[in-house]
């Protein structure tokens, strides 16, 4: 196990020596500058805040007597944390590629026949991908605040707001809320990742991973609703990758819990962890 | 240390019922090239990825200074460098980067030990060129780099000279050579073509339909035993006096003529003095005498037969 930091420092040179690594930074700029320009210049603020305040949220304010925040560099961070969903796809991408493309290229043989072993090989790669993942979201994260500050400024450096907490809204400050979502989208974010890595695994490829993870992960709500009506539904999981609405008291299957969903995303989580490094170990590397 | 450098024992592999590799056992000494030849789909490769562990072995197991490959992976493999089957490498990165790549991967690989097996392989000037703009020369010169770079004691060569030009191929060779004598790491190397790898060689291991069929010395096989029978072209001045001549001992010869100055027969190497003395004897002068044959190729044809794929 002792160089298992230079095998990530090796899949990270590798992962940054390709032209869909940085198209993905790109990306995420241009979208944070657009929908800046566009915030500024073309939409109404106070919209912009009366849209995000219905649903009771404007008058949780004023019963508990806390001032609504004006559109700041705080808001627009706030309404940029959802591109984790981006950065979702992004990742089921590298998953699957990181493993593929040392098929592809026929180098896996390469990788196989050093003293590392095939788990330390297996874990380097998978830790790469997670590590990416956490790249993007702070570099997301960053540049928000960048562009944020320079087009609305800022109001307050760590403004009270309501969020809702489960059972009710609660005064919380801003910093908190943030990492409170950024949190929730983690939890998605590994599971289907890991699926990726997964199916990438199984198949030697990559198209069918993609093809797989993305369809559970965008689909999840379609695929859950259309077999609501069956008792199994609660246990698939499609129904619980949206942690953040099962604690918010609106999860896709009614009645599941919050700590019953976490169960479920565990066992999967495992399932598809041992699949995956079992079938890396066990299996013979042969020419097709 | 041991003097065996790796040993196969019962080696087989069976892949859905198939069995590819069939009971295979060999070993190979320190400072040992060892020529592994099979036709095509003999198995070769197959065997190749059981030694470096890309293949679990079905039955037998295989041992590397002593350390089993199956249950001594780490350590086994440490000994190892190896190219299996084509050099690949990373496409988008450099030959320098590619090497970086697999120093970080065995610890204690320095910065100097990369410029030295780039010097050893003669890349020098195109290591900062990116790896798809190489020539599969080049990118075979590469993956012996690779293989050599944490000094292995046991280099595995699939195919080395595939891709190669007759100058590369003879380098290769004279390199191959020089790691054996001088530096006493073992070699192995596979190919479909005997005479590729027959100069380079101490013992060659031939392997059909998965079964190593011969293990031959090339030394001893290089000189014709003297009952060996063998074909024989003889450079004459008149050829056609000779034949006559010939034809007219007592123990008539099979002569044929080629043309105006060459015959041809195939005689025992003991009698060739005697046939040399016959001829200038009766003013034929001779100017050369080629055996056409060499005992170890005839070996191998006779092994081998047709080169059935089944
Ligand atoms: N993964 C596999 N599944 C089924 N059969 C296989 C597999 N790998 C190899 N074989 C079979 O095993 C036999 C030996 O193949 P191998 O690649 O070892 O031959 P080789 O001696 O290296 O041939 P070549 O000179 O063409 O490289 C072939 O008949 C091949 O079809
Ligand atoms: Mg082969």
């Amino acid at each position: 196990m002792s160089n298992l930091d230079q095998l990530v420092k090796n899949e990270f040179i590798k992962l940054h020596h390709y032209k869909s690594t940085w198209a993905m930074y790109i990306f995420i700029a241009v979208l944070l500058v657009g929908s800046a320009l566009i915030t500024r210049f073309f939409v109404d603020q106070s919209l912009m805040i009366n849209e995000t305040f219905q649903e009771g949220l404007a008058e949780a304010y004023q019963s508990m007597g806390v001032e609504i925040p004006a559109y700041d560099m705080w808001a627009f961070l706030s309404e940029n944390i959802s591109l984790i969903n981006l950065i979702i796809i992004f990742t089921i991408v590298v998953a699957a590629k990181i493993i593929s493309n040392e098929y592809k290229w026929g180098t896996i043989k390469l990788l196989l026949i050093r003293p590392a072993g095939r788990g330390t090989v297996l874990t380097s790669k998978y830790i790469t991908v997670l590590l990416f993942s956490v790249v993007l979201i702070i570099y997301t994260i960053i540049l928000s605040m960048l562009i944020g500050l320079i087009f609305f400024g800022i109001d307050a450096w760590n403004p009270i707001i309501l969020d809702n907490m489960g059972s009710s809204y609660t005064e919380i400050s801003m910093i908190a809320a943030i990492g409170k979502d950024v949190l929730f989208y983690l939890v998605p974010l590994i599971v289907i990742a890991t699926l990726s890595f997964m199916v990438a695994i199984l198949f030697k490829g990559s198209a069918m991973a993609i093809a797989a993870s993305l369809t559970v992960y965008i689909a999840a709500p379609i695929i859950t609703l259309m077999v609501s009506k069956y008792e199994i539904s609660k246990y698939l999981l499609t129904a619980h990758l949206n942690l953040r609405s099962i604690f918010e008291g609106a999860p896709l299957v009614e009645e599941t819990s919050f700590g019953f969903s976490v169960t479920i995303l565990i066992i999967y989580y495992l399932v598809f962890m041992v699949i995956s490094w079992l079938t890396f170990q066990k299996r013979d590397v042969t020419g097709h | 240390m041991t003097e065996i450098a790796m040993e196969l024992k019962n080696v087989s592999k069976r892949i859905k019922n198939k069995e590819i590799i069939k009971n295979v056992s060999f070993q190979i000494k320190r400072g040992e090239v060892f020529g592994f030849v099979g036709p095509n789909g003999a198995g070769k490769t197959t065997t190749i990825r059981m030694m470096v562990g890309l293949m679990k072995l079905t039955e037998g197991d295989i041992r590397i200074v002593g350390k089993s490959i199956q249950t001594d992976f780490s350590e086994a493999i440490r000994e190892v460098g190896a190219i299996v089957e084509n050099p690949e490498m990373y496409p988008f990165l450099t030959g320098r980067k590619n090497l970086e790549q697999f120093a970080r991967m065995v610890p204690g690989t320095s910065i100097e030990r990369i410029e030295e097996v780039v010097r050893l392989v003669g890349l020098e000037k195109v290591i900062h060129d990116k790896v798809g703009g190489y020539s599969l020369g080049m990118r075979q010169r590469l993956g012996i780099a690779q293989a050599l770079l944490h000094k292995p004691s046991i280099l595995i060569l699939d195919e080395p000279t595939n891709g190669l030009d007759p100058s590369g191929m003879k380098e290769i060779r004279q390199y191959i050579r020089r790691l054996a004598e001088k530096e006493n790491v073992s070699v192995i190397v596979s190919s479909h073509l005997l005479s590729e790898i027959e100069l380079m060689c101490d013992r060659i291991g031939v392997i059909k339909n998965g079964s190593l069929i011969a293990v031959e010395d090339v030394e001893k096989n290089r000189k014709l035993q003297d009952s060996d029978i063998s074909e024989y072209l003889i450079y004459v001045d008149k050829a056609k006096a000779a034949k006559e001549h010939l034809d007219g001992l007592e123990n008539s010869l099979f002569v044929r003529v080629i043309d105006d100055t060459t015959i041809q027969t195939a005689i025992q190497r003991e009698q060739v003095p005697h046939i040399l003395k016959e001829l200038l004897n009766h003013h034929i002068n001779v100017y050369e005498v080629q055996a056409t044959k060499n005992t170890l190729e005839d070996k191998f044809f006779d092994l081998i037969g047709e080169n059935v794929i089944e």
